[in-house]
């Protein structure tokens, strides 16, 4: 005949484990926070919401570090209970999760399921490449270079201030070539000028 | 002779009152041959310190040095003040641009011999004012409190903290002390930023234009110094104003790069984006972290030798520098030849030189490394 091994929590293996007459109450608490804790983290260990091959892929393609606040809002990515994450949002907060307000994403992050969709992230989340070539016709930030540039250089792609420096050097001098040509003009004049200056005292 | 007779002596012939004249000083010329550019140099420094000073000022109209605000007051000055971007890509570039000219400056000086008597004293204080370029770069790099700069300087303040350790008694202590009044009482935070920023804005500025008074003045008055092959070459030029108005002209030059530098590429693209959001003490350190290129000469060492051995070295090397002037004269002498005939300030002089490049490069590597972008 098989033993049947006796509930986890049966009174009897309790006072077995604690040797005393009666299950303290603290003991109890404990291990039912316990229990939840497993549970919580389970459920949150893969989240619907977090896609690491995407972070994965940028990283690989630009070799810079990147971290999940390229599109959430939190840079530990939405599991947790920081700004951001699963663990702070209100109930209706939580109903906005798949559609473009998600509270959990970033504004680039909002903006590609705005443009492409929800599914369209979760469908490529085996070939980033093709989210990425998706987006080189946007420039949330306008900055000049493509979203999708951006992705692959490992730049945001919601900050003006970040830019592949060998691309963007060259957008800016275009946006900005009437500046730089009165800068370039007004120093040769100035150089042309002194250095004539100089030969005239001599 | 007593101590006290010998220092007066050596003062009295480093500052002599007939060429304090207004006259001496009026007068003065510069020799001209085929390496003059390197007279430049030193002109170029200086000016790269008053874009400093002048974008500095300007920056201070809307900078917030709290925890709180410096950030987004940086991050405000670049993207909505008007010019706000050209200015302080400005103060950035003019600062790496600082310390190339002042490399140079040394360096070319070193090589025309421009330490030895009666100019010891302008190389001090040249040297002098390196180091606290350097420390107004260290104390400027954690003004936009991001991460980059966070971390930075608290390896920067482990190293000063280290920097004694090797030292008997009491003074081993002396590193820790000095981080611990640069920090404040708390750790880094708002009492760090507070004392950062008064060495960056009020002390170290104070103190280098004391040090470069006293470098010009000597300069005025002891003259050029001429490199070996140019010494049969007596052509002269006056100082007021053809040489001044090449100065000028140089300046000028540079003011025209760097402002078309800071428009076309701001200093931060350089950067990767993790290491320039705002620092968060609950955060985790984001990896990539390293100081400023002109410290990677220091950089790339501690993280391959023991640290007592480079933080030593470091010390050794900088008192060297300061008292080169007379380690250049007395050093040949132990192997029997005067400093004049010997070649071995020349060739301290590119080992130097070749030694700070070379870890430069490799400093750079590392930092490739650790963000991913080549082989090890």
């Amino acid at each position: 005949m098989r033993h049947k091994s006796p509930h986890l929590y049966s009174p009897n293996r309790i006072r077995r484990v604690v040797g005393g007459e009666t299950p303290p109450l603290q003991f109890v608490i404990s291990r039912i926070i316990i229990m939840c804790a497993i549970v919580t983290a389970v459920l949150c260990a893969t989240p619907a919401w977090c896609f690491p091959p995407y972070a994965k892929w940028i990283s690989k393609q630009s070799k810079m570090q990147v971290d999940c606040s390229y599109c959430h809002m939190n840079s530990q990515g939405p599991t947790g209970s920081g700004v951001g994450q699963l663990g702070s949002l209100s109930e209706e907060q939580k109903t906005k999760l798949d559609t473009a307000d998600s509270p959990i994403l970033n504004s680039f992050g909002q903006s590609i399921i705005k443009r492409l969709g929800y599914q369209a992230v979760v469908d490529n989340v085996a070939d980033p490449a093709k989210l990425a070539d998706a987006l080189k016709s946007s420039d949330l930030d306008g900055d000049g270079i493509a979203d999708g540039v951006e992705m692959e250089h490992g730049t945001l792609a919601n900050d003006p201030e970040s830019a592949p420096w060998d691309l963007v050097w060259k957008v800016r001098l275009q946006r900005n070539i009437g500046f730089v040509l009165a800068i370039l003009v007004s120093g040769l004049l100035a150089f042309v000028g002194l250095i004539g200056l100089s030969k005239k005292l001599r | 002779m007593s101590v006290a007779r010998r220092c007066s002596e050596f003062l009295v012939s480093r500052f002599p009152l007939e060429k304090l004249s207004y006259e001496h000083l009026a007068n003065k010329t510069v020799p001209v041959h085929k390496a003059s550019w390197i007279y430049l140099l030193g002109g170029l420094t200086g000016f790269a310190f008053l874009v400093q000073v002048v974008t500095g000022i300007l920056l201070m109209l809307y900078y917030q040095p709290t925890v709180i605000g410096a950030y987004d007051s940086v991050r405000y000055i670049v993207q909505y003040v008007p010019g706000g971007s050209l200015i302080r890509n400005m103060h950035v570039w003019s600062s790496s641009a600082m310390v190339v000219f002042l490399f140079i400056h040394a360096i070319t000086n070193a090589f025309a011999r421009a330490y030895r008597k009666p100019r010891e004293l302008t190389w001090v204080t040249g040297a002098l004012s390196m180091f606290v370029v350097l420390g107004l770069a260290f104390s400027g790099y954690l003004l936009p409190w991001n991460n980059l700069a966070v971390y930075a300087t608290k390896v920067g303040l482990q190293i000063a903290e280290m920097s004694t350790l090797f030292l008997p008694g009491p003074l081993g202590g002396i590193g820790g002390q000095m981080a611990a009044l640069l920090t404040g009482p708390d750790g880094i935070g708002q009492e760090t930023l507070n004392r950062f920023y008064t060495l960056h804005i009020w002390i170290l500025p104070a103190l280098l234009i004391a040090l470069v008074s006293v470098h010009l003045l000597l300069v005025q008055i002891h003259g050029m110094s001429v490199p070996r092959f140019a010494e049969t070459s007596h052509k002269q030029e006056k100082f007021f104003f053809n040489f001044a108005l090449k100065d000028l002209s140089a300046w000028m030059i540079f003011l025209t790069l760097l402002v078309i530098l800071a428009v076309v590429l701001p200093y931060d693209y350089l950067q990767p984006y993790t290491l320039l959001k705002r620092y968060s003490p609950l955060a985790a350190a984001p990896s990539g972290i390293k100081p400023e290129w002109y410290f990677y000469f220091l950089y790339y060492p501690l993280e391959v030798l023991p640290k007592v051995v480079v933080i030593l070295g470091t010390m050794i090397f900088f008192a060297g520098v300061v008292a080169a002037p007379w380690l250049m004269e007395y050093v040949p002498r132990m192997w029997g030849k005067r400093g004049e005939e010997s070649k071995f300030p020349i060739v301290a002089t590119c080992v130097v030189a070749l030694v700070i490049v070379a870890l430069t490069l490799f400093g750079q590597n590392i930092v490739d490394v650790m963000r991913g972008t080549s082989a090890p």
